[in-house]
């Protein structure tokens, strides 16, 4: 059973990486985004620690939601999906292999943003809040793997990603991951509290001590709520697919 | 005797209320034989195998599989991995060659048919390191037989797998069927070539919208056509009831 997760696991990551499409823009997107927004011109202020958090949170939602929604879109209109519902893996495999192929790009991007931001703006923060701070920011993923996965079982593959643009960036800004949410209307820090973007990046402020004090409970039980919600939806959308 | 490796009967399915796509259709194959599903376009025949598999929530008055009953739409692992499935829209990841998705597929199974075997078998040696999107049509419909028996099945289901394949093969996939059927493989096939019926099939069931309008033997539908003095082609016409249809088309 271990070698259908592996070989899952593998073939995902393989094929990914002789896609440059997606992994181009999907590397490279945060780390431009960070060095000119975040560090060269840093207009929207604040603790260059948080700044680089917040886009370390945008990198890393990036490549969960893009992965899912696009490939699952893909293999379900394609016929493969329905192919490999018919074979024993466990869809489990399935899923877990798209999980692992976006956690190994967010690493490299938190890798990448963690350089640019300790060479480039003077990012200080202790080994063990490094060590938190990926942890944090690798499992915080995990919903918006979801999220992405009920879109590529709803939507067709060409329609996938335009879904996925109007909901990232909008939630991305929304969150305060750009611009301070201090800074922004009162009316917009209300509709943060709806967005998981938001909770997530507190999850991963709190491990700087940069965030709005509201208690960790509250961020993870958001999280875990939408995250079973999003998987009762797929769930189900997989019992109907014909 | 021949052991039946799987029995439906009423089977009954509907994607829309009060208008069934499978109605009351009783199959069963059995252990080395090769039962053909015709019938026109819209029939019911992927239906009818997504119900077989469980990809759609068919009901059912009695579904055995391997000789166990089934219930709704599950199907155990275990026997999962004694079926092979061929559907006629499968497309595969395009980047990925054929050695790497054959070495992917066969992983799921228990004991597959080493990948050099396969490659030999299906004529894919040469196609080895090809990616799956630079294939021609035909050639990925041998690839996908190649994934739908890579898990040495017992129960093999072929949803006209000969579509987009050139002559040679076409004749190189029946050859596989054959080998199948020397296997003790029972395969339930669905196309619209009556030539390849009459090359591979043990017996004909015919769909005429989604309930079983004929079921022969193959040597007894030969035998109908010839008694009638007409090809095999006429005689599937008169059965599905479109002779009379073409007829008129030809004045």
């Amino acid at each position: 059973m271990l070698t259908i997760y592996q070989n899952e696991a593998k073939y995902d990551l393989l094929s990914l990486l002789r896609t440059p499409g997606f992994y181009l823009p999907a590397l490279l997107f945060p780390a431009v985004f960070y060095y000119f927004f975040g560090v060269l011109f840093p207009y929207s202020g604040g603790d260059p620690a948080r700044v680089m958090v917040a886009y370390c949170c945008f990198g890393v939602i990036g490549p969960a939601l893009f992965n899912f929604a696009i490939a699952v879109a893909g293999d379900r209109q394609q016929g493969w999906l329905a192919l490999k519902r018919l074979s024993p893996m466990p869809m489990s495999a399935y899923m877990m292999a798209k999980w692992s192929s976006s956690l190994f790009f967010a690493v490299i991007i938190l890798l990448t943003l963690y350089v640019i931001g300790g060479s480039f703006s003077e990012v200080t923060l202790t080994r063990g809040q490094w060590l938190a701070l990926t942890a944090v920011l690798l499992l915080g993923t995990l919903p918006f793997a979801l999220l992405g996965l009920v879109i590529g079982l709803f939507c067709s593959d060409k329609a996938a990603p335009a879904v996925v643009n109007l909901i990232y960036l909008p939630m991305a800004f929304l969150a305060g991951l750009w611009v301070p949410l201090s800074v922004l209307p009162d009316y917009v820090q209300s509709i943060a509290y709806g967005l998981p973007t938001y909770h997530f990046s507190q999850l991963a402020m709190k491990v700087i001590g940069q965030d709005q004090g509201l208690s960790m409970g509250v961020h993870c039980a958001y999280l875990v709520v939408l995250s079973a919600g999003l998987a009762w939806v797929a769930h189900y959308r997989f019992r109907r697919m014909a | 005797m021949q052991d039946t490796l799987i029995e439906a009967i009423a089977l009954r399915h509907a994607y829309q209320a009060g208008k069934p796509v499978l109605n009351d259709v009783n199959l069963a194959i059995k252990a080395g034989e090769v039962v053909a599903v015709l019938g026109p376009n819209g029939t019911g025949k992927t239906t009818l195998i997504h119900a077989l598999l469980g990809s759609v929530a068919a009901q059912f008055e009695q579904l055995t599989l391997f000789g166990e009953r089934q219930h709704g739409q599950h199907r155990k692992r275990a026997l999962q991995r004694q079926i092979g499935v061929m559907m006629q829209v499968a497309g595969l990841t395009a980047n990925l060659t054929v050695t790497e998705q054959l070495t992917l597929f066969a992983s799921y199974y228990g004991t597959p048919i080493p990948v050099p075997e396969l490659l030999q078998r299906f004529a894919l040696t040469e196609l080895a390191t090809t990616q799956f999107g630079n294939l021609s049509g035909g050639q990925r419909q041998r690839l996908l037989f190649a994934i739908a028996v890579c898990g040495a099945p017992k129960l093999v289901f072929l949803d006209e797998p000969s579509l987009g394949m050139d002559i040679t093969a076409r004749h190189l996939m029946w050859q596989q069927v054959k080998w199948l059927r020397q296997q003790g493989c029972g395969v339930l096939l669905t196309t619209h070539y009556l030539e390849e019926v009459v090359a591979l099939a043990d017996r004909v069931v015919v769909l005429g919208h989604g309930s079983v309008t004929t079921e022969l033997s193959m040597d007894v539908f030969k035998a109908q056509a010839a008694h009638a003095d007409i090809s095999i082609e006429q005689h599937y016409l008169t059965l599905i009831g479109a002779q009379q249809h073409v007829d008129d088309l030809s004045e």
